[in-house]
């Protein structure tokens, strides 16, 4: 019989995040992370391949950041060995060497906490994916644990969204998460549980203020630095401003371009300066994850400097052009009338394509992403805004982690896993309560 | 200068190889290295007794290293050797007649205690010595503290990195006591009641 107390010691948490994965029983303050990739262990010279121990030569990739770090010059072609399985959270079905990434982080991330414990029956394990993942990879996840569970001892395996993973670390039982990722950006409703039918995903996120900032560099004449993705992040969190207003900021900035103007010094040897003429489009970086639905940003794309687009993943459409507000909008009508209010008393924040901050001395023009959409709220359904509540969340970083062990430790062990709700546990060979 | 003094000059200085200074009050000052050497020439074609011991007297007085007193063959039979040796006066015998070869040294004179120094012109470089040693001592004792300090903080780390790594192989070797009650984020958190309460499907 698991008790209270051996769930409050062995969950254990695992967060498939794009970049990073975030994992760790209930007991820690906080996950161990390691970057969401793994390293082939293919085309070595016989002379590095003597140096590694036999077991890891037997499966042939590694993973953990130090580990990958230590074979990643032994490997002569690195960008066809070094491996990110998940693209905006998802793996896809037919990728293998993605799969066999995830699995060696699954086994990484248990061989980390060996338990010599008599009475440790086997974890509890609790995954975080994406809203977005498709049926396949419940699957897929499921038979990777099962398989894991020869090596580790393992006691049941569930799965749970990351946006409810999210309310949960924020005590939100009634809300909207909307999680901004790199590639995506996914709106969730809840109340007691993801609202699936109200889920609205946007096919943008840091990576499309990324691309902007990229295309600005290249007009200033850093046609080099804008081929480096690092550079390119770099600048656009240093320089990247989200307006109040697209239209009176611009104005603002080419009326008064001094005050706008911008160095970032990458290295000791490189600093951009973004001049007194293109001022302005710092502006665009940040709005473009807001709304780039905006003269200026749509000229980029009919140039083709920029793609926003629909693309669908398993049924789901994730809208290119729609702006955050809408979104939000979109999603409560999706969600029945009778909770709509309660489910829009809290809209959270989380994930880095909301961490903007803003400059001492442009608060008149630029603002943070709480109010960014407050304000945006206003302009779409000035009564909807005045009952809501923005905020961002506390532990941007863990917090979809921290939801999961909960889970893990509340979610009643007699609930098995069911596909049609995707909640419950997953028992291993067949074991159950 | 007449002929006996230049001939004791020449022995001092060429024979002697001391440095000649210059002569004062009747007295010839020589350099041999860092000493000074004193001559008291007292050539006459009479000698009297007291007067040759009022030069030994004369010469006694002088801030010299050593003391010499240079007089004639004729001299000899006033002067008490013994009396010379005890009070460490050399004593050179001059003979013009011989030329260059006419001076000998009979008695070595004996090194006298220093005179005291002029402090007048030391101060100064004192003042820069110590000056300089106390620069040269604050560098020192800087690059030792830093020395020390990055010592300590390795040491310091060391420490810190086997601390967290003995709890964490620990907990691994040997779990610790099972939390009987959830934290207070778990117990607050009202998803756990409704999560709870969750049955299974029919």
């Amino acid at each position: 019989m698991i008790s209270d107390a051996y769930r409050l010691k062995y969950t254990f948490g695992v967060d498939f995040g794009t970049s990073y994965v975030k994992y760790g029983p209930i007991t820690l303050n906080e996950p161990r992370v390691t970057q969401t990739r793994g390293l082939f262990l293919r085309d070595l010279p016989e002379s590095v391949k003597m140096r590694i121990p036999p077991e890891i030569l037997s499966r042939g990739l590694v993973v953990g950041d130090e580990e990958v770090r230590k074979y990643l010059s032994s490997v002569r072609d690195v960008q066809r060995n070094l491996k990110y399985p998940l693209k905006d959270g998802i793996a896809k079905r037919d990728d293998e060497d993605a799969w066999k990434v995830l699995k060696e982080l699954a086994r990484f991330s248990l061989a980390q906490f060996p338990q010599a414990d008599p009475d440790f029956e086997g974890w509890l394990i609790s995954i975080a994916l994406s809203a977005l993942a498709p049926d396949y990879m419940y699957k897929a996840f499921f038979d990777i644990y099962t398989e894991l569970a020869q090596e580790f001892k393992i006691y049941a395996v569930t799965i749970l969204p990351q946006p409810l993973a999210v309310a949960i670390a924020e005590n939100a039982v009634n809300c909207i998460i909307v999680e901004g990722g790199h590639g995506n950006i996914q709106i969730a409703p809840i109340s007691f549980a993801l609202i699936r039918e109200g889920l609205v995903a946007l096919n943008r996120g840091g990576a499309e203020a990324n691309a902007i900032t990229r295309e600005i560099l290249k007009d200033i004449g850093y046609s080099d630095i804008a081929r480096e993705e690092y550079a390119v992040e770099m600048v656009k969190r240093a320089v990247g401003l989200v307006p109040k207003n697209l239209k009176e900021a611009i104005r603002t900035a080419k009326s008064n371009p001094d005050r706008f103007v911008s160095k970032v010094r990458l290295s000791p040897v490189v600093e951009v300066e973004i001049p007194r003429e293109y001022a302005w489009t710092r502006f665009l970086i940040g709005e473009i994850v807001f709304d780039p639905n905006h003269e200026e940003i749509k000229s980029y794309i009919e140039q083709s400097r920029l793609h926003i687009e629909n693309a669908v993943i398993g049924d789901v459409t994730l809208y290119g052009e729609m702006d955050v507000a809408t979104a939000v909008i979109t999603s409560l009508r999706n969600v029945s009338v009778e909770i709509q209010e309660r489910v829009a008393s809290q809209v959270i924040l989380s994930g880095g394509a909301f961490s903007w901050r803003v400059p001492p001395g442009l608060e008149d023009v630029a603002v943070n992403s709480v109010t960014r959409v407050k304000i945006a709220l206003e302009e779409k359904n000035p009564v909807l805004a005045s009952r809501v509540n923005v905020r961002l969340v506390a532990e941007p970083q863990y917090s979809v982690w921290r939801g999961a062990v909960i889970y893990g430790y509340a979610l009643p062990l007699s609930l098995e896993w069911s596909d049609s709700t995707k909640e419950g546990w997953y028992f291993i060979k067949g074991r159950s309560q | 200068m007449d002929f006996a003094k230049l001939l004791v000059a020449r022995f001092f200085s060429e024979t002697l190889g001391m440095r000649y200074v210059g002569d004062s009050g009747g007295v010839m000052w020589f350099e041999e290295g860092l000493n000074r050497v004193a001559v008291v020439a007292y050539f006459a074609e009479v000698y009297e007794e007291a007067e040759l011991y009022k030069r030994v007297g004369e010469l006694l007085a002088t801030p010299a290293a050593k003391v010499y007193l240079a007089v004639l063959p004729e001299a000899a039979p006033f002067i008490d050797p013994k009396y010379l040796k005890t009070q460490g006066v050399g004593l050179v015998v001059v003979d013009p007649s011989k030329g260059p070869d006419g001076v000998e040294i009979k008695i070595y004179a004996k090194p006298r205690p220093a005179p005291p120094l002029d402090t007048r012109d030391i101060e100064p470089i004192k003042s820069a010595l110590v000056q300089h040693l106390e620069t040269q001592l604050k560098k020192i004792e800087a690059s030792l503290y830093e020395k020390l300090r990055r010592y300590i903080d390795e040491k310091i780390e060391e420490a810190r990195r086997q601390l967290s790594a003995a709890p964490k192989q620990e907990a691994a070797a040997k779990p610790s006591e099972p939390p009987t009650a959830p934290p207070g984020s778990v117990a607050d958190n009202e998803w756990v009641k409704i999560l709870r309460s969750r049955k299974r499907e029919a």
